[in-house]
């Protein structure tokens, strides 16, 4: 199979996927396609219950035939709160936007629990009375904080 | 204020060219309880943010308030998810910081441009030093740069 035809034949498994499981946003890839592999594998998040699921799709391209395997991510325990708490936060931001644009806010067990101008003086409250457990702070604003490196650790997939 | 020499070793990275590197910084939770072992740092005027071996942050017991998927030189390398932390930074020479840092695999603390805001960085490539502080203490040294040109 040349790379066009093997390029075809991966985008009609990502269009099967998305009609099959519905809601799929492409969240990275990893790091395991080789140009001599039949395999390339996805790291799709599937919305289900609520809040977005990583899920790894591996696709196996061997001649005139697609095989896919899908399975769960294995998050850390507190990466699966930190999703849960990302979407009660999404969903409660436009009420948060109109009454504290540019506090912070704490949310766990998905409902706002803290807020505060001062994001240090809310890390430190919430450190005192919930220490061990996931709270997410966040700033209340639209825009989603993006950082920049320029360091290869950072970029690296585990 | 700091003033040292520029370093070719910070942790368990070497340079080829001395690189300004700031010795034995204190990591303490928001607690004030510190992390036994002090650290070196880098300082890095292309980071956004801090960066701080992550079994500090596993030592001090702490937990993540956010995750985020910074963005690397390279647009197309894959991303990840990487936990973020509050910490303390205490510095003799130095005002306490408290930051938002991420916690990854590593072996020095890379000094990103949150830790250096309010600050005034002077790097002398000719006599291979480094002077870090806040501008008042530095703006001596800066006033004779500027009449030379």
């Amino acid at each position: 199979m040349d790379r066009e035809e093997r390029i075809q034949h991966r985008g009609d498994g990502l269009n099967m996927i998305q009609s099959l499981m519905g809601d799929l946003r492409e969240d990275h890839i990893e790091a395991e396609q080789y140009p001599s592999s039949k395999r390339d594998v996805y790291i799709f998040s599937i919305k289900s219950q609520g809040y977005e699921t990583p899920f790894r799709l591996t696709l196996e391209v061997p001649k005139n035939s697609i095989d896919i395997e899908s399975e769960p991510l294995k998050l850390h325990p507190l990466e699966s709160a930190f999703l849960r708490e990302q979407a009660a936060f999404e969903k409660c931001l436009p009420q948060l936007l109109q009454q504290w644009p540019g506090w912070f806010a704490a949310f766990y067990n998905e409902q706002l629990i803290d807020k505060d101008e001062d994001e240090y003086a809310l890390a430190a409250r919430i450190e005192q009375t919930h220490r061990g457990e996931f709270v997410l702070i966040r700033r209340i604003s639209r825009a989603s904080p993006e950082d920049f490196f320029n360091s290869p650790e950072l970029e690296v997939l585990p | 204020m700091i003033h040292k020499a520029l370093s070719t070793t910070c942790g368990g990275d070497t340079y080829s060219k001395p690189a300004p590197v700031v010795s034995q910084i204190t990591v303490t939770d928001l607690g004030g309880n510190a992390h036994p072992t002090t650290w070196p740092g880098l300082l890095d005027t292309g980071a956004d943010g801090t960066a701080v071996p992550l079994n500090i942050c596993e030592d001090l017991g702490l937990t993540p308030r956010e995750w985020r998927t910074p963005r690397g030189f390279d647009p197309k390398a894959p991303t990840r998810r990487i936990p973020l932390y509050y910490t303390r930074f205490k510095t003799e020479g130095l005002p306490e910081v408290t930051l938002l840092v991420y916690g990854v695999p590593r072996t020095n603390i890379l000094l990103g441009r949150d830790f250096q805001a309010g600050l005034t960085l002077l790097v002398d490539g000719e006599s291979g030093s480094l002077r870090l502080g806040q501008k008042t203490a530095l703006s001596r040294l800066l006033i004779p740069c500027i009449r030379l040109q």
